[in-house]
């Protein structure tokens, strides 16, 4: 099956995911996993561990 | 002799009884006749053109509510009507003759006029109802009656084909072949989807219809690629030409699935070609646009239905379930025929004279003509549903969209080209709100006022006044409180508070205290309150009884407030905003609602709701008061009346509250400084507002706009009372809007999608959520880099005057008296209770109404619901069903869920009342049913509209009273329809002197 989505994180390490043949805005990069937008959610809470943007981080 | 009539004369008397007056099927033939006329040769041509034409002879006669045809003998002819006028007259009197409705009982609808310009320039207007004839016999007429003017000038006979049917004998064949159709019909029109029309305002349908004409060229080299796409995939132009306006109907509405109406000649018998007759027939098709198919596939599918259609007779619209307006709001139609081609009939040269039709019967009808080596299409709208500019626009999409399929067939249709250049430019300057100032936080705000007017009166709340000095103090004091408590930057403070000059005091100092606030309405229960805190990570509570440690916290850094919504596993979820999020907003809000000294803002919003954030803080970071309801939301009107209410300048209200207001004048006092209103949580009401105006305090109302996520509200509208349904405008500054298509990419007015929402008010996500979070913040192409919006999952679009209107949920979540409801989180709490069984959860207007299949008491889970959800989730009506009704998919089929009206009246009801039992014989007797109670709903017994006449014929028999068929049409039940028989027998007799009245009465 083709890969609908893919998951994108930008630059404060917030994830979030985009039609997959769409091109990505700026700031934001390819966090290396695509697939059906369930399969890209859930693979968003596996590494989505610390939800606080990276430049608020003790 | 009579005559039963086709179904499609039947249709049309049926539409010309409910709206008398409609001059939408009045059709007409006007030609300029230039030339010596001969008026004896033209007379006796009409009689010999009704002579042939029996539809033309045809009158109609009501028999206990059937309509039957009855032709007039041979012989008959209509009067002629000679007139004489200046030329600058004749555009008049024409116009006068086609738009004057017919009545049918009055005759053979049927007039001919002749108008003298000069003795040798004559203006022919003759006029009939659509009932007796369709566009194709107006040709033929011409042509006829050309011949017999023609034949009669040179002294010969008229050389003319025998016609071998009548149409009396059409239609007897025509009523069993749609018989015969109807499985057919019910079976591709089973379950059909409501079509949806770019830029179209439905709701404003007027009785009459009134409207206009766009029309547009197809161009030579255009048609010739549509041609040639036709014949590489054996289809017709017209196939390519739907084909193109389903996918343009499609990228405005996101639908996969309509119905488009197109109009066939049925004459496809060589018996019927020359016959004068309603002929045509209006065939329902269904377009099916599932799974983005490349334009050649769409193609494809279209010449499919239309193959499976053509021939066959048009469904019997009233036996299915929803009438032509809502099942066919547009037809699309491509004429094969060049019509008023201009000719000479014996001496006298025929040609078109004006423009003059105003008759219209769709919302929209697309009529497509040969016009040379081109196409002219016209564009033919409700004006009531569209304006001239927007039909425009339409057409110029439609160009648009045909011009790329043409080119690229295999372009998936979402992607074909459907915007013009002007479109992308519209999009562009609508998404951006204006630049917002760099916000000033709003602690330093207030700080600032303390120091300036330490004295000015911050909270008001009953007897006591409170001190901008005071507030700040007490808010130092409990900040300090919290750090003594081990309260740390970026932890989550609850706070649990009556409505008081504390609560104010206790958000100031939660944020002095570097930390964020996570508001609780006392009312709500302790199991929800703990939830909340779960959900959003507070370690701490501020009650009634100090503070307290209440479990582990996560620390959000940068987080002025955390607000908890209905979530859909039957747990809150708690949204995070920032600081910076509120600055924005406050810093738009104090300058659009021009807030300073002086002003008083009541403070009505339970903290439940965010809209508290509106209320408070820009007031008190603008130096005016806040004026809190010790004994709640309810007791606003007291306050109102009050002393202190007289000083109010702004109120923030609900729309449904405000709606109740409005209804209810006499309810409240309007405080002579009222200046100011703000709107918000639900689609305001267009009359309510109209009434605002006329009768209201004089106040400026403003719409506002916004979920949670987009930090209180993200667009806003000015509501002057002008423009229909009222809209939710603009994004605010620092904030910009789109609507999306289902691939995500922004659409310009007309268009419906999903809004979504960037800038400055988006919030940083839900806590503790990382897949819902990310599902609901996606990269905004259009913001800063690594910039995220908002997916609102609200349905909205752009009007054409560049506001944007809302139009509902994209998923179930619904909203009811203001409050957001997942029905999911209702239908898991209740499921909890073992006696529950299945259950489902929606709304119907104010009401929340669960549906369930246990045998549980409705108080028993009413009783268990209020101790789990917040007091506006618990559902306010009970309705036990044997099942849940399901889709085809297996899930819950909300939109099958009964009233919950009629839920508790499936048994049959025995009339109550003589009128009642008389109303419920007569129906029973229409209907065929043995017995029929009173409370059941005549549509769901197979009423419809047709045997509404024969009960208004037998009511007028048995009771002597003229019931208006709109009457009994409205009336759903035997009850309803007994009720409204009663009021007229009442004004009946109202209307009789005294002794006339004695006399009904004993005699």
């Amino acid at each position: 099956m083709s890969a609908e989505m893919r998951v994108v994180v930008n630059h404060e390490e917030q994830y979030s995911i985009w039609v997959a043949d769409r091109e990505l805005p700026p700031g934001w990069s390819d966090a290396g996993f695509a697939g059906t937008r369930e399969e890209c959610l859930a693979h968003i809470e596996t590494v989505w561990t610390d939800m606080r943007p990276l430049s608020l981080r003790d | 002799m009579r005559a039963p009539l086709s179904p499609a004369q039947e249709r049309l008397w049926m539409l010309q009884r409910l709206v008398p007056d409609d001059a939408s099927y009045t059709m007409y033939l006007v030609r300029r006749l230039r030339g010596p006329l001969d008026r004896d040769a033209f007379t006796g041509a009409v009689g010999a053109l009704v002579a042939r034409h029996e539809s033309l002879r045809t009158a109609f006669a009501e028999v206990d509510g059937t309509p039957w045809a009855v032709a007039a003998p041979v012989g008959w002819a209509p009067p002629i009507e000679w007139l004489a006028a200046a030329e600058g007259q004749v555009g008049a009197l024409v116009a006068e003759r086609s738009n004057a409705a017919f009545d049918l009982a009055a005759g053979v609808p049927l007039r001919v006029a002749v108008i003298e310009i000069t003795p040798d320039d004559h203006v022919l207007c003759l006029t009939l109802h659509h009932i007796l004839a369709d566009g194709h016999s107006l040709e033929i007429m011409l042509d006829d009656l050309g011949e017999y003017y023609a034949a009669a000038v040179e002294h010969r006979p008229a050389r003319l084909p025998d016609l071998r049917i009548l149409p009396s004998d059409y239609a007897r064949w025509q009523r069993r072949r749609a018989d015969k159709a109807m499985p057919y019909w019910a079976e591709t029109l089973a379950a059909p989807p409501v079509t949806e029309l770019p830029f179209a305002r439905p709701g404003a349908r007027a009785a009459v219809r009134e409207g206009g004409y766009h029309w547009v060229r197809v161009s030579a080299r255009h048609l010739a690629e549509v041609e040639r796409l036709a014949l590489a995939h054996r289809a017709t132009p017209f196939m390519v030409l739907m084909a193109a306006y389903q996918a343009l109907l499609f990228r405005h509405s996101g639908q996969d699935d309509m119905v488009v109406g197109t109009v066939v000649a049925g004459r496809d018998r060589v018996e019927l070609e020359r016959m004068v007759g309603y002929l045509t027939q209006t065939l329902p098709l269904r377009g099916d646009l599932t799974g983005d198919p490349t334009f050649a596939e769409l193609l494809g599918r279209v010449k499919g239905v239309v193959l499976d259609v053509m021939g066959r007779p048009a469904p019997l619209l009233e036996r299915l379930a929803r009438g032509v307006e809502t099942l066919l709001p547009t037809v699309f139609i491509m004429q094969d025929y060049a019509a008023g081609q201009d000719r000479v009939c014996g001496g006298v040269r025929v040609s078109n004279f004006g423009e003059h039709r105003d008759q219209i019967v769709v919302d929209l009808l697309v009529e497509v003509w040969p016009a040379g080596d081109e196409l002219a299409i016209c564009f033919e709208y409700d004006g009531a549903v569209f304006d001239a500019d927007e039909v425009a626009t339409i057409a110029d999409r439609y160009l648009t969209l045909l011009a790329g399929a043409v080119a690229r067939p295999d372009t998936p249709i979402s992607r074909l080209p459907a915007w013009t250049e002007r479109d992308e430019k519209t999009m562009a300057e609508l998404a951006a709100g204006p630049a917002e100032p760099v916000a000033d936080g709003v602690l330093e705000l207030v700080a600032g006022v303390v120091r300036r007017t330490p004295d000015a009166v911050a909270v008001r709340c009953g007897d006591q006044v409170v001190s901008y000095a005071a507030l700040w103090d007490r808010a130092g004091t409990l900040a300090g409180t919290l750090r003594e408590s081990g309260v740390r930057e970026g932890d989550v403070v609850a706070v649990r508070l009556a409505p008081s000059a504390e609560v104010v005091a206790a958000l100031l100092g939660v944020w002095r205290a570097g930390a964020a606030y996570l508001p609780l309405d006392p009312a709500d229960p302790p199991a929800r309150h703990a939830d909340s805190m779960a959900a959003a990570g507070a370690a701490w509570l501020i009650g009634e009884d100090g503070v307290r440690v209440v479990g582990e916290g996560s620390p959000a850094k940068g987080i002025a407030y955390v607000m908890t919504t209905s979530g859909s596993a039957g747990l809150p979820k708690a949204v995070l905003v920032e600081h910076g999020s509120v600055a924005a907003r406050v810093g738009w809000m104090r300058r659009e609602y021009g807030l300073g000294p002086g002003d008083h803002v009541v403070q009505f919003a339970s903290l439940s709701f965010d809209t508290h954030v509106e209320e408070i803080f820009p007031a008190l970071a603008s130096g005016a008061s806040v004026v809190s309801l010790p004994d709640g939301p309810a007791s606003l009107p007291d306050l109102l009346a009050g002393p202190d209410g007289r000083r109010i300048t702004v109120l923030d209200l609900p729309t449904a509250y405000w709606h109740r207001l409005v209804e209810s004048p006499e309810e409240v006092a309007w405080p002579p400084a009222l200046r100011l209103v703000i709107l918000g949580g639900e689609q305001a009401d267009g009359a309510a507002v109209a009434r605002w105006h006329r009768e209201g305090p004089g106040a400026r109302l403003v719409n506002t706009y916004g979920p949670t996520e987009a930090t209180v509200i993200a667009t806003w509208a000015e509501l002057d009372g002008t423009g229909g349904r009222p809209p939710i405008g603009r994004p605010l500054s620092a904030t910009s809007v789109r609507v999306l298509d289902s691939r995500g990419e922004p659409v310009p007015p007309g268009a419906a999608g999903e809004l979504a929402i960037g800038g400055a008010g988006v919030a940083r996500g839900y806590a503790g959520l990382p897949g819902r979070t990310a599902a609901a913040f996606e990269p905004d192409p259009y913001g800063d880099p690594g910039a995220r919006r908002l997916r609102t999952g609200d349905r909205a679009r752009w009007r054409s005057d560049g506001l944007l209107e809302f139009l509902g949920r994209l998923d179930d979540q619904v909203k009811v008296r203001g409050v957001r409801i997942e029905p999911g989180d209702v239908e898991a709490a209740l499921r909890e209770h073992p006696g529950a069984g299945q259950v489902a959860v929606a709304a119907r207007g104010e009401d929340l109404v669960a549906y369930f299949t246990g045998p549980a008491d409705p108080a028993e889970l009413r009783a268990h619901a209020a101790g789990r959800l917040p007091k506006g989730f618990v559902p306010t009506r009970w309705s036990r069903l044997a099942e849940l009704p399901l889709t085809s998919r297996g899930k819950v089929d909300r939109a099958a869920l009964p009233e919950p009206d009629r839920v508790t009246r499936t048994d049959y009801t025995a009339p109550r009342s003589d009128s009642e039992a008389l109303v419920a014989e007569i129906w029973a007797e229409v209907l065929g049913l043995e017995r029929v109670g009173v409370l059941d709903d005549l549509l769901e017994l197979g009423g419809h509209s047709l045997m509404t006449t024969r009960v208004a014929a037998r009511l007028r028999a048995m009771l002597e009273v003229e019931v208006p068929i709109r009457i009994v049409f409205g009336c759903g039940t035997v009850a309803g329809l007994a009720e409204a028989v009663e009021d007229l027998l009442i004004e009946e007799i109202d209307a009789m002197s005294e002794e006339e009245a004695r006399r009904a009465l004993t005699g």
